[in-house]
C-alpha cells in the first residue's frame, strides 16, 4: 500500500490532468463545427487522444477507488469499536450497579444498628446479652459489603484494556490518512477478570457448581 | 492456627482478616500475590486463603507451587476468587485447591469452608 501523502499527491495529479484534457476539448470544441466527425478528428490530433484521457480517468479512477475504500476500511474499524463501546459502557454500569448496592446495604446495617442501640438505651439485663449479639451481627456484616471494591477494580481494569485497544484503532486509522497520533498510552494490562461483575450477579448458583465439584472429588477421596 | 491470606486488594485482605478474627483465627500473616506469599510459606502455616487474579504470581500457580513443596503436601488450600467458570473450578481442583468461594462471601460462607477443608484434611490423614 502506497503511503497516503503520495496517494493523495497522485490523484491531485490524475484529476488535475483530467481537468486539463477536458478544458483542452471543451475550448477546441467551440472552434468545432457541430460534425460529430470533424470532433473526433479534433480530439484525435491532440497529443495520445481519446486513449491517453481514458488512461488519465482510468488512473484518477484507481486513485480514487482506493482513498474510498480506505475510507471504508476506517468505517469498519470504527464499527468494530461500537463493540467495545458497549461493553465498556455494560462494565461500567455493573460498577455503578455495585457501589449502588455496596451504599444501600451499608445503609440498611447502620440503620438497623441505630435500631439495636435504641432498644439497648432501654433493654433490661436479659433482653440486653441477645442485642449486644445482634449488633455484633450487624457490624460484621458491614465489611462484606465492602467487597465491591475488589469487583469494581477488576472491570475498571478490562475498561483500561478495551480503551487501550480502541486506541490502537484509531492509530491505525489515522495511520491511513497520515495523521499519527502521539505516544501510546501505557495501560496496566491486568491481572483482572473479565467476567467479574457477571460473576458477581451469578455467584450463588457459580457457588453451588463449585461446592458440587468439591463434593465429588471429596467423596472420590473418602471412597 | 497460622492462615497465610493472599490477595493483591488491600480491601479484600482486610475483609478476609477481618472476618477470621471474628472467627476466632487471629494469626494471620498476608501477601500481595503468590510471588510474596510463597517467600512467607513454611511449615508454620496451616491454612491458605488465596485470590486468583494477582500481578507476577496467579493464585493457581501459587497453588500449584505450594504442592511441589514438601512442606505444603497437605496444607488446605481456599480460593476465593470472582471466576466461576466451570472450566476454571475444575482447573483449581486440578491444582490441588481445596474448597472454592466466589466473591462477594459472607462470614459464614467463609467458615463453613474452612470448617469443611480442615474437616477433610482431618480425614484424609
Amino acid at each position: 500500500m502506497r503511503p497516503p501523502e503520495q496517494l493523495l499527491y497522485d490523484s491531485e495529479a490524475s484529476l488535475r490532468l483530467v481537468d486539463q484534457a477536458i478544458e483542452e476539448l471543451d475550448a477546441s470544441g467551440a472552434e468545432l463545427d457541430v460534425d460529430s466527425h470533424g470532433f473526433l478528428v479534433h480530439v484525435m490530433a491532440q497529443p495520445g487522444g481519446f486513449a491517453e484521457l481514458s488512461r488519465t480517468l482510468l488512473r484518477a479512477y484507481a486513485e480514487t477507488f482506493t482513498i474510498v475504500q480506505r475510507i471504508r476500511d476506517s468505517c469498519d474499524m470504527a464499527d468494530s469499536d461500537a463493540d467495545r463501546l458497549q461493553q465498556m459502557h455494560g462494565r461500567l454500569r455493573e460498577v455503578s450497579a455495585a457501589t449502588e448496592n455496596a451504599s444501600n446495604g451499608i445503609m440498611d446495617s447502620v440503620n438497623r444498628a441505630h435500631v439495636l442501640v435504641e432498644r439497648l438505651e432501654t433493654a433490661n439485663d436479659a433482653d440486653r446479652k441477645q442485642l449486644i449479639a445482634q449488633l455484633k451481627e450487624e457490624l460484621n456484616g458491614v465489611p462484606t459489603h465492602l467487597q465491591f471494591q475488589d469487583l469494581a477494580a477488576q472491570q475498571l481494569g478490562s475498561i483500561a484494556t478495551l480503551l487501550s485497544e480502541m486506541r490502537k484503532r484509531i492509530a491505525q486509522i489515522a495511520g491511513m490518512f497520515a495523521a499519527p497520533l502521539g505516544a501510546p498510552v501505557k495501560v496496566d494490562h491486568g491481572p483482572f477478570d473479565h467476567n467479574a461483575a457477571a460473576a458477581a450477579g451469578a455467584a450463588p448458583a457459580a457457588q453451588a457448581v463449585a461446592d458440587e465439584i468439591f463434593a465429588v472429588r471429596t467423596e472420590r477421596k473418602t471412597a | 492456627m497460622k492462615f497465610l491470606v493472599v490477595d493483591d486488594s488491600v480491601t479484600m485482605r482486610r475483609i478476609m482478616i477481618n472476618a477470621l478474627q471474628r472467627i476466632g483465627y487471629t494469626d494471620v500473616v498476608e501477601a500481595v500475590d503468590g510471588h510474596d506469599a510463597l517467600t512467607y510459606f513454611d511449615e508454620s502455616i496451616s491454612f491458605i486463603i488465596t485470590d486468583w487474579n494477582m500481578p507476577k504470581m496467579s493464585g493457581l500457580d501459587f497453588a500449584r507451587a505450594v504442592r511441589a513443596n514438601p512442606a505444603g503436601h497437605t496444607v488446605p488450600i481456599l480460593m476465593v476468587t470472582t471466576r466461576g467458570a466451570r472450566e476454571d473450578i475444575v482447573t483449581a481442583v486440578e491444582a490441588g485447591v481445596n474448597n472454592y468461594i466466589l466473591k462477594p462471601f459472607t462470614p459464614s460462607v467463609l467458615k463453613e469452608k474452612i470448617d469443611r477443608c480442615l474437616a477433610s484434611t482431618v480425614a484424609a490423614a
